[in-house]
């Protein structure tokens, strides 16, 4: 039901474009740049990270309209009127969502791999395993769009979504670390993947963390999505 | 000489813990319990609630069957009264028992699917066909496939729906949107129904034969700013007036009194009631 809302609603359509636009970088930076590319660091690197993390940060004000349309509109109100449980309600929105990033940043891992394969430390792994993490700390920020959408009407929702996503995605992808970018530092170990000395270890480590702080924001979601009126 | 007024429901003593069979018995309708009993509810309005008015204290019992108009001053009291009964909104205090069943029990297995509620928009997904949304009915009641099918067939065929039953709702217009959502709402053969300004779409005719409704051992609440359209369909009246129940009384208590059934008639009998 969710994944057909989404595609009926073209939100489908426009979260899975704006990732498939972001490894555009990875394919075209590298010819645009410098024909020279022999033992040069990837700088589209970088740039697909920081356009990878601005797509989720836009998947998470989708969700987070998403939901707090479902509120508005009374189709959260209907299903919940049916019995169906609140906390279904809200993390199935989740689930749609979280399986349109996963879907969606698999040919961005491909266009990553076919441009910049050859610079790249580890191997198709190490690729992989960034890749999983940044899609952990896409499911994050998903869930801190949750969040605001279970509480705030549609635009506002959206608004703090995208603002909160950014603000916690993008610094990692230019090398920011710390405690406040932990939940987003698979976007690190994916700008950093031509440098990293354990990228595969660093990519479980991140993963862990941002599937960790998903739960608790999730359990927050629920909390408030429960004490919601619909 | 005046009509014999109905008795006011008693507190009976069967629990969450009646059987189905029991609670669906004709020995229920002789008994006369409550359908909904609501003692003490308190819904606060507040900035998140933005312009709600406020329940301050209601105190209703609504027997077994009885088809209740509910109107409110504020007119969106009424509404909101509704949507506490059917889940949709927290109070801050008081109890709620539908069809024997606390509202404190959010199980799928509680109140839940003895309670059906049809808002006054009703919000079914536009590219749903009729058929489609009473199939999703039907599966979140639990009823299983055969059943189904048999039950939407004459719920398509009892709303009249025709050649739109295959059509995206929001191709029907307003008046499919409301028969499927009252369709939907019946599938699962409710103890209690719960509407807001139902049907308002469809000619008045044609209104007043879907509310007969089918089954006679549904207990019907009705919220109306037009209580006048809803004559020949409920029995008893309820004012809602300044967050407390002003008024509960029979139909025929307003005909006695020789006042119309609409919203000044309903308030002076409330006045007459309260001196």
């Amino acid at each position: 039901m969710a994944l057909r809302e989404l595609w009926i609603s073209f939100r489908l359509l426009v979260v899975l474009g704006a990732l498939l636009l972001a490894g555009l970088p990875a394919a075209l930076l590298p010819a645009v740049m410098s024909p020279d590319l022999a033992g040069a660091p990837p700088d589209p690197l970088n740039w697909l990270a920081v356009a990878t993390a601005a797509a989720m940060a836009l998947a998470a004000a989708a969700a987070a309209a998403t939901l707090a349309s479902e509120r508005r509109r009374g189709t959260a109100g209907w299903m919940a009127s049916r019995a169906v449980p609140r906390a279904t309600i809200a993390l199935s929105w989740f689930v749609a969502f979280a399986l349109l990033l996963s879907i969606g940043l698999v040919p961005v891992a491909a266009v990553a791999w076919l441009a910049l394969g050859p610079f790249l430390l580890g191997g198709p792994g190490a690729l992989v395993a960034a890749t999983a993490a940044t899609a952990c700390a896409g499911g994050a920020t998903l869930a801190i769009g949750l969040l605001a959408g279970a509480a705030l009407p549609r635009w506002p929702a959206a608004a703090v979504a995208a603002v909160a996503g950014t603000a916690l995605l993008v610094p990692p992808a230019f090398g920011a670390s710390g405690p406040w970018w932990l939940p987003a530092d698979g976007v690190r170990v994916l700008a950093e993947l031509d440098t990293a000395a354990r990228p595969v270890a660093d990519g479980l480590r991140a993963a862990g963390v941002a599937l960790g702080v998903a739960a608790v924001v999730l359990v927050g979601v629920v909390v408030i999505f429960e004490r919601a009126d619909l | 000489m005046r009509a014999p007024v109905p008795p006011l429901p008693r507190r009976c003593a069967l629990t969450s813990s009646t059987p189905d069979a029991l609670w669906s018995s004709r020995s229920v309708r002789l008994l006369k319990p409550a359908a909904i009993e609501v003692r003490g509810l308190r819904v606060a309005s507040g900035w998140r609630r933005g312009r709600h008015p406020e329940l301050r204290g209601i105190d209703l019992a609504v027997p077994v069957g009885a088809r209740l108009l509910l109107v409110s001053h504020p007119e969106a009291a009424a509404p909101l009264l509704l949507r506490v009964l059917a889940g949709l909104v927290r109070p801050a205090a008081g109890t709620v028992m539908l069809a024997g069943m606390p509202r404190t029990d959010d199980s799928p297995a509680g109140w839940r699917r003895r309670v059906a509620h049809v808002a006054a928009a009703p919000a079914i997904y536009g590219w749903l066909s009729p058929v489609e949304a009473l199939f999703l009915a039907a599966d979140l009641a639990g009823i299983d496939r055969m059943d189904a099918q048999r039950r939407v067939d004459g719920m398509v065929e009892y709303l009249r729906l025709g050649a739109d039953a295959t059509r995206p709702v929001s191709r029907g217009g307003p008046g499919v949107l409301e028969r499927t959502a009252l369709g939907a709402a019946l599938l699962g053969e409710p103890e209690v129904l719960l509407l807001d300004e139902p049907l308002r779409a469809l000619d008045p005719a044609e209104r007043r034969r879907l509310l007969r409704l089918p089954r006679k051992r549904v207990t019907l609440v009705i919220a109306s700013r037009y209580p006048a359209s809803e004559e020949g369909i409920v029995n008893q009246v309820a004012l809602v007036r300044d967050g407390r129940v002003a008024l509960h009384a029979a139909v025929e208590e307003l005909t006695a009194a020789a006042l119309p059934l609409n919203a000044r008639g309903i308030e002076a009998l409330a006045d007459a009631a309260a001196s």
